[in-house]
């Protein structure tokens, strides 16, 4: 008896180890950047000196413009991507046909092919319709990018939902639209929101797609902080700027989690 | 009120027919089943009806409308689904007045509406819980509510009450069958439980692999099969191989059979000729044991041996070896206390109604 209990201690500790050491080593390569945010000097220097908030005051002028940006790119990828993949969702997870599941992959697809294939697609296609260095032009970009994260939660949610509901609408007088309207569309409604949180981190803190198709108009967040250390290397002003970045996409995270987690138990499984 | 006609409808899903040149014909004011195992298209027949499948060929008339390529919206059906299909996201009175909101009649109306199918279902004073929030029993109820209260001119049943435990649907389904005659609206009722067809329906259809095996009231059914499936699917019957014999001269009379090495008379289908082969029916509730065998020309009287003895409450259940062949014999009334351990006894049997059938098909 006694020794089956000091077993399951010796588990407990050897699994919170593990886990304690994963999440400290993550944390760190956080944290780093983070706690230099707080420090006066033009490097990161080692041990650090006097603490101070003026990194953050100094960016405002020139970084807060750019993280404008980022944040409305965020937001209207999400939207755009939640406009298409609605109706995509649907009908993969509706209907049963040829070649569903090809396309099922191909919707994924954004997610599994190197990002710059994408990106130089994307610089051969904009020129021509005039969509380079604008607003929409990058917020397709990271719409095509957010897809697969927009697509993932909203097809759970159709999944979860039970067909005869809507059906149920359809036989008390609703026509088609006004089924999904009513019925549908609120019941998918948590895995919509958690669609658009994912995608807004995603669009958020793009990098490797954008560099390619911004322009001095459009200077996204991300791009801004490449410049910043193209031209003056990790600075405590740069650390302050990633760290304003990292506060915004776990805030959003942290909403997912809470929020979202139980609402989306709540509202899909009946 | 509204009749429904069906004629000839087929529908396929991919390989699988579903549903194979199937007519309904249920008067108005009737309730009819659709009575089948799973699988046997009577969903789909359902659904056909409701629109919310399309069929591949055949007609669907309510009264002389064909209503074919009308919306489902557009129907004006009453549809009770397997699932309920409650709205888990609005409250008890917005699920009812879901349809009524839909026909955008006045608040006043809504509201007295509503009430009323509540109190109809027995549940005044639920109008703010979720559905989630009530027993399956209650849900059952709110979705019946929802149903009727647009006071639809046709109500479809898809099979409601097979998720309830049994004392629940005994209860709901006297309750449907009032309903039925309260308000005469056409009823069209598909489930595969044979009890629970029986104690609502006017008219039954047997559907069996996408085609209807046969349709008439209950009693009919029960008393004259019309193929081994529906025997069988039907309660329990004891199927008796045997060959047929002279029939009586006057139409619908009696027909004589060999059977376990001795002649019985049996009523029967009238095309069957001297010599045929076929089954005897006998269902086990129809064998009566005797208390000495009396030899009759034509007393349809056998003697056999218990195998078997199961006490069942309200009636022992008996496997009687006769010439070779277990006959099920159920035995009610006090009768049922007497053959408590009776394995090995020979007991003389009376075959007091027996049914003659023709072979083939399956399901026997």
């Amino acid at each position: 008896m006694s020794s089956i209990r000091r077993g399951r201690w010796l588990g407990k500790l050897v699994w919170g180890v593990y886990l304690g050491s994963l999440i400290a080593v993550l944390w760190l390569i956080f944290l780093v950047l983070f706690a230099h945010s707080f420090f006066e000097g033009v490097t990161l220097e080692f041990p650090p000196r006097g603490l101070t908030f003026d990194n953050y005051l100094q960016i405002t002028n020139q970084f807060f413009p750019a993280l404008r940006v980022s944040l409305l790119l965020g937001v209207c990828a999400g939207v755009v991507n939640m406009v298409l993949t609605i109706p995509a969702s649907y009908t993969l997870a509706r209907f049963t046909f040829k070649g569903q599941n090809l396309l099922n992959a191909f919707f994924l697809a954004p997610n599994m092919v190197p990002a710059i294939s994408l990106a130089l697609g994307l610089l051969a296609l904009y020129p021509r319709l005039g969509m380079l260095d604008t607003f929409w032009g990058l917020t397709c970009a990271l719409a095509i990018v957010t897809m697969p994260y927009m697509l993932r939660p909203v097809l759970a949610a159709f999944h979860d939902l039970d067909p005869s509901l809507e059906e149920a609408a359809r036989t008390l007088g609703a026509g088609r639209w006004r089924a999904f309207v009513l019925v549908t569309l609120p019941l998918i409604g948590p895995g919509v929101l958690a669609g658009l949180l994912l995608s807004f981190i995603i669009g958020f803190n793009e990098f490797t797609i954008i560099i390619f198709l911004y322009g001095p108009k459009n200077l996204p967040a991300s791009v801004w902080l490449w410049n910043m250390l193209f031209m003056y290397g990790i600075t405590p002003q740069f650390a302050a700027a990633v760290a304003v970045m990292q506060l915004v996409s776990f805030g959003v995270l942290f909403v997912l989690v809470r929020v979202i987690g139980r609402r989306y138990l709540q509202g899909v499984v009946f | 009120m509204t009749a429904v006609r069906v004629e000839k409808l087929t529908k396929a899903f991919g390989k699988t027919v579903a549903v194979d040149s199937v007519s309904l014909d249920v008067a108005d004011g009737q309730l009819a089943t659709l009575l089948g195992p799973s699988g046997c298209g009577k969903s789909t027949m359902l659904r056909c009806i409701a629109g919310l499948t399309e069929s591949d060929a055949g007609n669907i008339y309510f009264d002389d409308r064909l209503v074919n390529d009308v919306p489902t919206a557009r129907r004006k059906i009453g549809f009770l689904f397997q699932r309920l299909a409650l709205f888990p996201h609005m409250r008890v009175f917005d699920n009812v007045a879901f349809g009524l909101r839909m026909q955008r009649r006045p608040k006043d109306e809504v509201m007295r509406r509503v009430k009323e199918a509540l109190a109809l279902v027995q549940l005044p004073g639920f109008e703010d819980r979720y559905p989630r929030q009530l027993s399956g029993g209650q849900q059952q109820r709110v979705a019946l509510a929802r149903t009727i209260v647009t006071d639809p001119d046709i109500l479809l049943f898809d099979e409601p009450l097979s998720s309830l435990d049994a004392k629940l649907r005994d209860e709901l389904k006297t309750e449907i069958r009032h309903l039925h005659r309260q308000t005469g609206k056409t009823t069209i009722y598909v489930t595969h439980d044979q009890g629970e067809a029986f104690a609502i329906a006017d008219k039954v259809y047997v559907m069996h692999d996408g085609r209807v095996e046969q349709e008439g009231t209950p009693l009919d059914l029960y008393a004259k099969p019309a193929s081994p499936f529906v025997a069988a699917f039907i309660g329990t019957n004891n199927f008796i191989p045997a060959v047929a014999g002279p029939h009586d001269p006057a139409p619908g009379g009696c027909i004589r059979v060999d059977a376990l090495g001795r002649r019985f008379v049996a009523t029967g289908a009238d095309s069957i000729q001297e010599g045929d082969p076929v089954l005897l029916l006998v269902r086990p509730e129809d064998i009566t044991v005797l208390a000495t065998e009396e030899a009759g020309p034509e007393a349809n009287t056998v003697v056999g041996r218990i195998t078997v003895s199961t006490f069942a409450g309200t009636s022992t259940h008996l496997e009687v070896v006769v010439a070779g062949q277990t006959l099920k014999v159920a035995v009610y009334g006090a009768g049922r206390f007497e053959f408590l351990g009776s394995v090995g006894r020979e007991i003389p049997l009376q075959l007091s109604r027996c049914a003659v059938i023709r072979t083939g098909g399956d399901g026997a």
